[in-house]
């Protein structure tokens, strides 16, 4: 096995990471001291971005509809 | 939690779509996944993939294992991953975090909720609301210790977000959450939309041009709550809506209180799900 192979892979991996914190922090940013209702408009109109961006990408996209519970 | 109520818990919520078993995952595991489709593209073999996931303690053998066994499972289209709007724009609309499109495109369910995206907006702020709660009630030391071991996430706003949002589309879908409204995906309008429904004394007519047939609802039994709103952007400030709100929202807390309790289980992967050996 080659072990330095499997660093830069997992290095690579906590790079990923570290850049996730920071845009978490950053989307963080943006409803913090919002009021309930200016929060609820805000997140209503990412979602509309997000899942606008999402169909002109052709992602599935699909209700959560689990089927009956065994 | 005691062994059987964890087996209890997991099986009242892990449910299936389409007869297929779906876990949702949040972002660092779709960055983890990505990375075996590239490294196994590449030759990488088994033992270098656990190597490569165990290296940095970031999980066990058996959660990287167990995480590989999923990954092979939803590439034979065996197993759905689900993803919350958060973790697609977290993944998909950051250019920062390296994860292909295609990857997501192709193996990924971005969960869309049967229900106008303003009034979802109000489901997760109230379950956001409720966790505030929780960590007040909790002497200010964060979300209840149930929740960060349950799913992992931390005690800041996003992260109670995404949990709130990954929650929110945990009640959809049951039985007596289940929520109508129009539809916003173009490929889901077919040919009874506008259909109207007739609800019975408890509720009113509503218009359900959304095109899943709710068979339960045609026969008028009351096992469902109805929280809808044929005008996409509009929300909360009609009378119908607000007590909508309310009994939607007694519910939300029935069943955060029931994970504040440690009674249930988000299927939420995550790297502390996954580095416990997973579900």
């Amino acid at each position: 096995m080659d072990k330095e192979k499997i660093e830069d892979m997992a290095n690579e991996y906590e790079n990923e990471l570290e850049k996730l914190e920071e845009i978490r922090a950053e989307n963080a940013a943006r409803y913090e001291g919002l009021s309930d209702d200016e929060f609820v408009r805000q997140l209503a109109a990412d979602y509309e971005a997000i899942y606008k961006d999402a169909i002109d990408e052709d992602i599935n996209i699909d209700i959560v509809m689990p089927d009956e519970e065994e | 939690m005691q062994n059987t109520d964890r087996e209890t818990a997991r099986k009242e919520v892990v449910g299936k779509i389409d007869g297929k078993p779906y876990y949702y995952i949040d972002s660092s595991i779709i960055i983890i996944l990505q990375r075996l489709d590239e490294y196994i593209a590449a030759g990488s073999t088994e033992e270098e993939l656990i190597a490569f996931m165990t290296k940095n303690n970031r999980m066990n053998e058996a959660g990287a294992k167990d995480l590989l066994k999923k990954y092979h499972l939803n590439q034979k289209g065996e197993l759905i991953f689900c993803i919350t709007p958060t973790v697609y724009r977290e993944t998909m609309l950051d250019a920062r975090i390296k994860v292909t499109r295609d990857f997501v495109r192709n193996n990924c369910r971005l969960a869309m909720p049967n229900m106008n995206l303003a009034q979802f907006a109000n489901l997760v702020k109230t379950i956001a609301i409720e966790f505030e709660e929780a960590k007040s009630k909790n002497g200010h030391k964060g979300l209840a210790p149930e929740i960060k071991k349950e799913t992992g996430v931390d005690d800041n706003l996003e992260d109670r977000t995404i949990l709130a949002e990954a929650v929110a589309f945990s009640l959809i879908g049951k039985k007596n959450v289940r929520f109508l409204t129009c539809g916003r995906s173009k490929s889901k309008v077919r040919e009874n939309d506008n259909e109207v429904i007739s609800l019975g004394k408890k509720y009113r007519q509503c218009q359900v041009n959304y095109g899943r047939s709710f068979p339960e609802l045609r026969r008028g039994e009351d096992v469902v709550s109805v929280f809808m709103h044929s005008n996409h952007n509009d929300f909360g400030d009609s009378t119908r809506d607000s007590k909508d709100v309310r009994e939607v929202s007694f519910k939300v807390k029935q069943i955060i209180e029931k994970i504040l309790n440690g009674k249930s289980k988000l299927n939420i992967l995550t790297p502390d799900e996954v580095e416990k050996g997973g579900f």
